[in-house]
């Protein structure tokens, strides 16, 4: 498993920790019950502090994509693919949030925004 | 100049610490320690940030026992140590190591005889650990039966680093461990704190004012301006945080919409605009698309913390 | 406590040989001075003067060690009470009389030895027993003087207590002169007449350890009070 930081990302590191864990359990890199390293494991590996480890661990398993047993470590969890469209929910609000600020910055307004997605929708149909 | 309150994120009263202190203060001539209050919970490393002069050697000394302090209360791995005997608070000492600023062992004692004599004074002082370590950090074999003062400063630093962590403490302080190394020995004192941090029982209240080399290891971090804690973050909240550049106009507007609450907004004047601290970027951005916010490192922090006015 | 004892020692190992070479040095023009024919004690002399010099120079030596780059401040963060930091110095000041009492006693025989050699004049060969009262006297004269004398190097520093402390030492090079030489002798003699008049020297020398070793302990407790006091 390899894990990509990024010091200069508007994302928080631990989010980018998680998004990246979140996309390795979906594409099944990371399988059903395999163990993840330690918080402080994984910390000394990015180079970070443990805390942010703990809090990328911590959204993981609030979201329920990883279990934590206490004293032997933290677990991928089964059962995906609720939290998988849940995900790809999550992937396609982002889109969706990107555009419109693009869209409110170049001076574009609501009304031709929609037009807009009606276009792509009625391309994408086609 | 900065308030009197913390800008605080953190809190820490449930939780098991190996280190803790409340109202510390220490008066000299011309500076003193001001109530004090930090805590290092179990388990974590802690980064006490400032500028020179700002009091974190005296702190630390204070905590350490070494030096007496006005006021305050010290705790140690859970015990009051002022409530204790000074045999009891040499024993409880067995369980805490320092590496201070300058390696200051007797100049003629060898690398070798150095271990030796952390071995006599900490029960459960590992020889082996310690060569291991000073294997890693490239102390042995060459500076084996080098004397103290024949050593570098980093090397010095790296002979204390060795000691203290093969000393089975359970928690060490260091003073400005980094400061006056190369970037490659920094890198890898961070690995060995790293490394040494990862079963889990240890902690590490380590100072410095190359405030990156805290990023990358700190769970907290303190600040200490002018012998007063201004700050208390988390390192994760740091993350979370941006500078905001704004021009007049829009910083009061921003203000004026309650996005940073009353009293605990800093900001700075410099060159011609406005900088101001936000705890949220993304939130920001979110807010005030148009307005510019970057991400904020812990100099920013610091800066806007120490400089900055409270609004 | 046994960590600073072993620090001790280390930092007086280093300087041990080049103090007992320079203790040596200067005895040599001191015995051979005393050996001009009309008295002659240089086994005993320089029995007495190695014991001390010997001494105070590596108790000077390892005072100086402990402010020279913040050693007493790093001392104290290690397990250690303050207790122990002063008992530790005591007991290694202590021994190291111990041991440059046999030693002196050893360099006595030698020069007793030796004088004949080089063709000089054992006027009253003293033997055995002189020197090792001489050594043992010597040596609580000097724990005695340290006794006194350490309290005010815990409270003002080497530095500043280095004069004080040494003057007496520096008299002692006065010895190279007769008047001085007789003077001492004439206060030996009165001693070993003081001493005679016992049955036996054994006991004064008894006495005097005991008082020495009440002195000693109260020093100790003198030079915590004292070293507490001050902040480092």
């Amino acid at each position: 498993m390899e894990i990509v930081v990024s010091n200069s990302s508007d994302k928080p590191i631990y989010e980018q920790i998680a998004s990246q864990l979140r996309r390795a359990i979906m594409a099944g890199e990371l399988a059903e019950g395999e163990r993840l390293p330690s918080i402080r494991a994984l910390a000394t590996q990015l180079r970070i502090s443990a805390i942010t480890t703990k809090r990328a661990y911590q959204d993981l398993e609030a979201q329920g994509f990883i279990h934590t047993v206490p004293g032997k470590g933290c677990f991928v969890a089964g059962d995906n693919l609720e939290l998988l469209r849940e995900e790809r929910l999550r992937m396609v609000e982002e889109s969706l949030a990107r555009a419109v600020s693009d869209a409110r910055a170049a001076g574009i307004g609501a009304q031709e925004l929609r037009e807009m997605l009606e276009l792509q929708l009625e391309d994408e149909l086609q | 100049m900065s308030s009197v309150v913390p800008y605080s994120s953190i809190d820490l009263q449930g939780q098991p610490c190996d280190l803790r202190c409340a109202g510390v203060a220490k008066r000299y001539k011309d500076f003193a320690l001001q109530a004090v209050s930090l805590a290092v919970p179990h388990g974590s490393v802690v980064g006490l940030i400032g500028r020179n002069g700002a009091g974190k050697t005296t702190l630390m000394r204070i905590l350490l026992g070494s030096l007496a302090a006005d006021a305050g209360r010290v705790e140690l791995l859970g015990q009051d140590v002022g409530a204790l005997s000074h045999n009891a608070r040499a024993t409880l000492r067995q369980d805490v190591a320092f590496v201070a600023a300058v390696t200051a062992y007797p100049a003629v004692m060898t690398v070798t005889e150095v271990a030796t004599m952390y071995q006599l004074a900490y029960p459960v002082f590992g020889m082996d650990a310690f060569r291991e370590l000073a294997t890693r950090l490239g102390l042995l074999p060459d500076s084996e039966r080098k004397q103290v003062r024949e050593l570098s400063r980093g090397t010095g630093m790296k002979l204390q680093l060795a000691c203290a962590l093969a000393s089975g403490a359970r928690l060490v302080v260091m003073d400005e461990p980094t400061a006056g190394l190369d970037p490659i020995a920094r890198d890898e004192l961070l690995d060995v704190l790293r490394a040494w941090m990862e079963p889990g029982d240890r902690s590490l209240l380590i100072s410095s004012h190359i405030t990156s080399d805290l990023e990358k290891l700190a769970d907290y971090l303190v600040v200490l301006d002018e012998g007063r804690v201004i700050a208390e973050l988390g390192s994760d909240s740091v993350e979370r945080m941006g500078i905001a550049r704004l021009r007049t106009p829009e910083l009061e507007q921003v203000l004026a919409d309650g996005h940073v609450a009353r009293g605990q907004a800093r900001v700075l004047h410099e060159g011609l605009s406005w900088n101001l601290l936000v705890p949220d970027r993304a939130a920001f951005g979110r807010s005030y698309p148009e307005y510019v916010c970057d991400r904020a490192t812990i100099d920013d922090c610091l800066v806007l913390l120490v400089k900055g006015e409270v609004r | 406590m046994r960590s600073l004892i072993y620090a001790d020692w280390i930092v007086a190992r280093r300087s041990f040989l080049r103090f007992a070479l320079v203790s040596l040095v200067i005895l040599c023009p001191i015995i051979a001075a005393s050996n001009d024919g009309t008295s002659g004690a240089p086994g005993v002399m320089a029995t007495c003067l190695f014991v001390t010099m010997l001494t105070m120079n590596v108790a000077l030596g390892i005072f100086g060690t402990d402010e020279a780059g913040d050693w007493q401040q790093c001392r104290l963060t290690m397990p250690v009470t303050l207790h122990q930091v002063v008992s530790a110095r005591y007991t290694f000041v202590a021994l190291v009389c111990g041991a440059t009492m046999v030693g002196a006693a050893a360099l006595g025989w030698l020069v007793e030895l030796a004088i004949p050699l080089f063709g000089g004049v054992l006027t009253v060969p003293r033997g055995g027993s002189e020197i090792v009262m001489a050594s043992w006297g010597m040596g609580l004269v000097t724990l005695g003087y340290l006794a006194l004398g350490m309290p005010m190097l815990y409270r003002l520093g080497v530095t500043k207590a280095r004069m004080a402390f040494t003057a007496p030492f520096l008299l002692m090079a006065l010895i190279a002169l007769e008047p001085v030489r007789n003077a001492l002798h004439g206060v030996l003699n009165s001693l070993e007449g003081f001493a005679s008049s016992f049955s036996s020297p054994w006991p004064v020398l008894l006495v005097g350890s005991v008082a020495v070793a009440l002195l000693y302990v109260a020093s100790l407790h003198l030079s915590e009070r004292l070293y507490a006091s001050r902040e480092l």
